[in-house]
């Protein structure tokens, strides 16, 4: 199975990352390159297995329910690409 | 004719009254100055750390055994891709795959039957941050951004597509902030954005098996809201499928001035979330002793202590609900109750001048100087005749401006009730020489001039006589005339 | 003075000790090194040279006033630049965060520096950390200071490349799938992925929170066992480190290693190893033989599915876990009309073409359709691999392969399928969680080759153990 140049430019979206013409042929052959490389694993008989999202058999750590200080409000925003002082700032929204 | 039957599903988000956020230690405090309440967690920081806050899950688990959900027996969370300005992280951390309660409903009473609305489930997620325009979102040339809300937790309460009715929706909805109120796991304040609602809703032939295409409405920001909007979207949708149409899935905004809802978006084109699991965030054990201490500190919810009012205090049924739709109103009148124990009578001050005064002064309870002591002491006064029932009134608006005892402003005030016959005996006569043709009146059988008469004599004494004295002297004055 | 030719962390604080030198001059060495070669290697992205000589002073004073001395101190160290230094720019790489400054630092950057540790600068990598050339940073490609017309390895191929080339004593690097190992092998030194949860990640800008760890990369075994215990344990910063046990790892070297057995995982000496990788690779086994161990042949049936499964659940952690490099908050902003076209130039602006490839084939593999076959298969072949470790670790103390199947291949390779299996023998240790470590085992063409060690989970003692009785035996440019 391939990805459609379209299943690429819908995941591109996704990511919010632009794909230009010039590198659609490029990105086609290499992610269909990844995914003929990663194919290989639904060849695999995995009946009965469970999935592994926590590699440590870790459980229950965890914080209480108590406030602790936040940052002053100078270094939430020092590297802010814009900011007004008080607020964030982003370009105008237009509802898709 | 019916020839439509509506199918509504709501999707409730109720903030959590925790201390800190979902993950991290920021404050959830309403009303800070923008941006002081985060951290680099909150704000998706590189190389940030989530921690799992353990009294969210508590709340959220507290929740739902108050609506009879089964508890989910592991606490995981998930990641939900998309972006916004007001998602810090380009990812929402929610409970996607194993919600904390499943499988629960809330028994509404609509008219004289009880309904039973299914709740599909009751998952945990956090908040987004909240965008300020100048002037609206169309036409503002910049969006500003305040994470202090980024990471407060949620709880969102999913209903089964039970309800029939904008009516009943509304129903639903007020026995659910109700007893949300009740277990004190949020202050369930619509206004200030802690308890928000969506409303599914399609049009089906009654008794059809399958669903009309839904829409979903957003935008709602009261009780009256939700009712206006769903009434108004059925209605809708009744139209556009008479006129040989098809209903269009998507989602539409209430516009709350015009009383109409407009189509925003168009819903199913959209949005793949690429649900996974977060790697980030350790599972938690709910265990079964947990869970049930939890239960056990659950108070009386609202069905149970009407039920307790209607049965034990004798209290009419329409009396129990209204006092117990606040928890606050019902822990004051039980209070007040132990006092003095005349169940009606508190019910009856409680439901009038309380409400009343409530309202007039748009405070809550714990906000006035009134205490169930402050009341039962005037109710004794008025038990004990010092005070006549018309004088209370005006004592209680003093007690609950001032919040001095109700003995002390009647020995200030001078109110004591006048009931030396001795001193209302020349009043009466007075009052009698002076209108001839009132007492000729009632001894034509005229009941009603003896009421004006005792009206003269109470405005003499500025209300203080009392009624049933001054009743009882004119009658028999008269009739031994 | 003349240049120090032994920067190994034991070397100089013995010197330092005997106040042959002092930390200053240890650091004023290392920079002049820096200066000197780094034009061509490119192993650093930004050197803090005052910062660095300021806290080599500090360590002087201190180890003026006696007492306790710290266990690094004065050691000059290159920390990878997805590590967050406070007021120093960690970019990772990448044009996103080419001006970013984080306000605080990683727990393991703050406990090296408790140790008495002088940060010389932040090495390069791969955008990121995606990669394992060191070709996709944004700030040019690392060379192999072994032969510059070779590479580095990656991600923390600039890591190896400043320890290699005597421009940091040691260095961190951070591993997911290999990113510590593979650079530490190409370039002739050792490198230490340990458990996952034994160093905190508390402020790595990593990409695969499931995967990845922190590490250390050093000159000989002494020194990673060194380096290890300043940063292993627990942290309250990061709860994945709740379970962290860090023993003295210093007392696990020199120990008797007779008897320990040792599993050869069969399937890593195929024909993807080249001839002269596997003759090394057995005859540090054979070494092993003589030392009194008991080596024999063992199997991992599933690790032919690892690098696959690796890919998967790696880029798809991955498309969600950079999506907060959005330029709203922090990091670099092409401007747009609106929101929309804004995230959409400045992330493909920011980011390489490289990286956006794996970003959109994680979009993918976690996309509708496309989440069970792909992604919750890799996830469970995670864990057919990890109960495999799992049973063999049960049978052998520890499991040996080589590190690499090719020692460090050219620049100008540009073979990605050939890149890509060079991971083929790290991947299982980070699908599993285990602790893994590389150290150099002879030379095939005049570059390095080396071996790879796996134990149980929180056995970095014993990896120690092994891995320095056998480096006792191998002769080293220093020896």
């Amino acid at each position: 199975m391939k990805f459609t140049l379209e299943a690429i430019e819908a995941a591109s979206e996704a990511g919010r990352m632009y794909l230009p013409a010039e590198e659609k042929e490029a990105f086609w052959q290499g992610i269909n390159q990844l995914g003929g490389y990663a194919a290989i694993i639904r060849e695999v008989d995995t009946k009965d297995v469970p999935a592994t999202t926590y590699v440590l058999p870790l459980l229950n750590i965890y914080r209480n329910d108590r406030q602790e200080p936040s940052l002053p409000r100078e270094i939430a925003m020092a590297n802010a690409p814009d900011e007004d002082g008080v607020y964030f700032k982003v370009p105008k929204i237009i509802e898709k | 004719m019916k020839e439509w039957e509506a199918v509504i599903g709501l999707e409730i988000h109720v903030e959590l009254a925790t201390a800190s956020k979902l993950f991290c230690g920021c404050s959830t405090a309403f009303g800070a100055e923008a941006n002081t309440q985060v951290c680099p967690v909150c704000l998706g920081l590189p190389g940030h750390r989530p921690i799992l806050n353990r009294g969210a899950i508590e709340y959220a688990i507290k929740a739902s055994l108050a609506l009879n959900c089964d508890i989910t027996p592991q606490t995981t969370f998930d990641r939900k891709n998309y972006f916004y300005a007001d998602l810090p992280k380009g990812f929402q951390i929610s409970q996607f795959f194993y919600p904390t309660g499943t499988n629960g409903y809330i028994d509404v009473e609509v008219g004289d039957r009880v309904r039973r609305i299914g709740i599909r489930q009751i998952h945990v997620e956090e908040d987004t941050g909240k965008l300020v325009h100048l002037g609206d979102i169309a036409s503002s040339p910049y969006s500003l951004v305040d994470f202090n809300r980024a990471g407060v937790p949620l709880i969102e309460i999913v209903t089964q597509p039970d309800i029939r009715t904008a009516g009943e929706a509304r129903l639903f909805l007020q026995k659910l902030r109700s007893i949300i109120e009740y277990t004190g796991v949020s202050d369930c304040k619509m206004e200030e954005g802690s308890m928000r609602c969506d409303a599914n809703i399609s049009v089906r032939p009654p008794g059809s098996a399958t669903f009309g295409t839904k829409t979903e409405l957003k935008n709602m920001n009261s009780f009256r809201a939700v009712q206006r909007a769903t009434e108004y979207e059925i209605e809708r949708q009744i139209d556009v499928l008479s006129h040989g149409e098809a209903v269009i899935p998507q989602t539409r905004h209430w516009d709350e001035a015009k009383g109409i809802t407009v189509a925003m978006r168009a819903k199913y084109l959209a949005t793949d979330y690429r649900c996974f699991p977060d790697p980030n965030i350790i599972p938690m054990d709910n265990d079964p002793g947990w869970v049930e201490s939890i239960r056990q500190s659950l108070p009386e919810l609202p069905d149970a202590r009407i039920r307790r009012m209607v049965e034990e205090h004798g209290l009419p049924g329409y009396d129990a609900e209204t006092i117990t739709s606040s928890r606050d109103l019902a822990d004051f009148y039980e209070a007040t109750v132990n006092l003095y124990n005349e169940p009606k009578v508190v019910s009856n001050w409680i439901m009038g001048e309380v409400s009343r005064c409530l309202n007039a002064a748009g405070k809550k309870l714990a906000e006035t100087p009134l205490t169930p002591r402050r009341l039962a002491g005037l109710l004794q006064l008025i038990a004990k005749g010092t005070i006549s029932g018309k004088i209370a009134k005006g004592v209680f608006e003093d007690m609950f401006a001032s919040g001095q005892d109700p003995e002390a402003i009647v020995q200030e005030k001078g109110l004591v009730q006048i009931a030396d016959t001795g001193e209302l005996g020349s009043l009466v006569t007075n009052v009698l020489a002076a209108n001839p043709k009132s007492v000729a009146d009632f001894k034509a059988g005229k009941e009603k001039a003896l009421g004006f008469l005792v009206g003269q004599i109470m405005k003499e004494t500025r209300g203080k006589a009392n009624p049933q004295l001054v009743n009882q002297l004119i009658r028999e004055r008269i009739e031994g005339m | 003075m003349s240049l120090l030719q032994d920067l190994r962390a034991t070397s100089l604080l013995k010197l330092l000790k005997a106040r042959e030198i002092t930390a200053e001059e240890i650091t004023a060495a290392v920079l002049g090194k820096i200066s000197e070669v780094d034009k061509q290697i490119n192993a650093y992205i930004t050197v803090t040279g005052e910062q660095a000589l300021a806290q080599a002073r500090q360590a002087d004073r201190a180890l003026a006033r006696g007492g306790d001395i710290p266990p690094l101190a004065g050691v000059p160290m290159g920390i990878k630049d997805n590590i967050c230094t406070a007021g120093v720019k960690t970019t990772c790489g990448s044009l996103m965060l080419a001006g970013y400054t984080p306000h605080y630092s990683a727990t393991a950057v703050e406990r090296l520096g408790q140790a008495g540790a002088v940060m010389a600068g932040k090495t390069n990598l791969d955008e990121f950390g995606l990669g394992n050339t060191n070709k996709t940073s944004y700030f040019g490609a690392t060379r192999n200071p072994l032969d510059p017309a070779r590479m580095p390895g990656g991600s923390s191929g600039g890591s190896a490349a400043a320890v290699a080339a005597g421009e940091a004593s040691f260095a961190l690097g951070t591993d997911a799938g290999g990113s510590i190992r593979q650079p530490a092998s190409y370039c002739g030194v050792v490198g230490l992925k340990p458990t996952f949860g034994l160093v905190s990640g508390y402020g790595v800008i990593d990409f695969a929170p499931s995967l990845d760890t922190v590490g250390p990369l050093t000159l000989d075994v002494q020194d990673c066992a060194l380096v290890l215990q300043a940063m292993a344990g627990r942290d309250p910063l990061h709860p994945m480190t709740e379970g962290a046990v860090a023993p003295d790892y210093s007392s696990f070297l020199g120990r008797d290693i007779r008897g320990l057995k040792i599993g050869l995982v069969r399937e890593y000496f195929g024909p993807e190893i080249a001839p002269g990788v596997k003759s090394r690779v057995l005859a540090a086994a054979e070494k092993l033989d003589q030392l009194g161990t008991i080596v024999e042949e063992t199997s991992l049936p599933h690790a032919a599915y690892a690098a696959a499964a690796y890919l998967v659940i790696s880029t798809a952690e991955a498309f969600s876990n950079l999506s907060n490099f959005d330029g709203v908050r922090f990091g670099h902003r092409t401007g747009g009309q609106d929101l929309h076209n804004m995230y959409r130039r400045t992330r493909f602006e920011a980011f390489g073409p490289d990286l956006r490839q794996k970003l959109i084939f994680g979009a993918l593999v976690l996309g509708a359709g496309h989440y069970e076959e792909y992604f919750v298969q890799a996830q469970k072949i995670r864990t057919l691999i990890k109960r495999e470790l799992k049973e063999s670790l049960r049978r052998y103390d520890l499991l040996l392969t080589p590190a690499t199947p090719d020692p460090a291949p050219a620049l100008a390779n540009d073979d990605s399928l050939a890149m890509r299996n060079q991971d083929m023998c790290l991947l299982p240790a980070n699908l599993a969680g285990l602790p893994a470590i590389t150290l150099p085992c002879g030379s095939l063409d005049n570059l390095p080759v080396g071996l790879q060690f796996m134990a149980a989970p929180y056995a970095e003692g014993l990896l120690l153990q092994v891995a320095c009785a056998l480096e006792q035996q191998l002769a080293r440019p220093w020896a």
